[in-house]
């Protein structure tokens, strides 16, 4: 049985919120670094464990120059989307109840 | 070869298992890149890292268990409350034996690409614990250093036979349990029906 998911970090929403700005197009990873701001160490981890979880999918696009490598790229999933949209519901009611929290 | 190109090469050409299609992706966008290079690279390395730590704890941790059973553990008895033909026999105790044709059957389907290193230490511990015992018995029973080759001592090299033997066959079946593994995830996720 699986157990809960863990509310992702808010890395792994900057990754997610990037692709789904995307909508249908697939992205590279240097493109993913340079819209998030992540570095490699980083954005590697976070997309290989969302592409594990389902909500990114992956494929080797042919190079737009030739004599090039194929190219590793990546996309949200609707599941992807559904758990952004998960996330980005609770992440108001969240910050609400730290800021309460704090007083 | 600069410091990154060098980086790069040392993350991307060993990559921990399971993580090779991620390593080629790494070193693709590096080729991509005209400057900021080394940021890059060392943004890799560390990344390959994090992910052979975590790969290797599991395999390490189940390996020092099992070699710990296997010289130090349940199979072990005071030599003083065995027969000679017991201590000589231990070897080929059908627990023994089958404990380590399932830990290696489990463990080769587990980390195919170390399935002969597994077969191997366990070979190896295995043997340790024998000789072990060799050395007890024939301090506690002096008429097993009679000769190269007792009737008693004998055993051992069937036990050894029989422990290289369970190894390779259990290493064997792991093998292909991880193959059979893959062809049916393959197959579910083109969503074909299962022809077996």
């Amino acid at each position: 049985m699986a157990g809960p998911i863990r509310r992702p970090s808010a890395q792994t929403l900057a990754v997610l919120s990037t692709l789904a700005d995307a909508r249908r197009q697939w992205r590279y990873g240097l493109e993913l670094a340079a819209a998030t701001g992540l570095k490699s160490g980083s954005l590697y981890p976070i997309l290989a464990r969302l592409d594990e979880r389902g909500l990114v999918e992956s494929k080797w696009l042919e190079p737009e120059k030739p004599g090039r490598p194929p190219r590793h790229a990546y996309r949200i999933t609707a599941a992807g989307r559904a758990a952004l949209s998960e996330a980005q519901l609770q992440q108001p009611r969240g910050a609400q109840l730290a800021t309460e929290g704090g007083h | 070869m600069t410091l990154a190109d060098w980086i790069m090469r040392t993350a991307t050409s060993n990559p921990p298992f399971g993580r090779e299609a991620w390593a080629q992706a790494m070193q693709t966008e590096y080729g991509e890149l005209a400057d900021r290079k080394l940021g890059w690279a060392i943004g890799c390395w560390t990344a390959m890292l994090g992910w052979r730590i975590r790969s290797e704890a599991t395999y390490a941790a189940i390996m020092i268990a099992v070699t710990y059973l296997w010289t130090l553990g349940v199979f072990d008895e005071p030599v003083i409350n065995l027969t000679p033909r017991e201590l000589t026999y231990g070897g080929l105790v059908q627990p023994y034996l089958a404990a380590m044709l399932l830990v290696n059957i489990a463990l080769s389907a587990f980390r195919p690409d170390r399935a002969l290193a597994t077969a191997i230490t366990m070979i190896a511990f295995s043997q340790i614990g024998c000789i072990w015992d060799y050395y007890q018995a024939r301090e506690a029973f002096p008429l097993l250093a009679d000769g190269p080759i007792h009737p008693y001592n004998s055993y051992y090299f069937v036990a050894i036979f029989a422990q290289i033997g369970v190894c390779c066959v259990g290493a064997k079946v792991g093998l292909w349990l991880n193959a059979r593994a893959i062809r049916f995830l393959a197959r579910e996720a083109q969503g074909a029906p299962d022809p077996v």
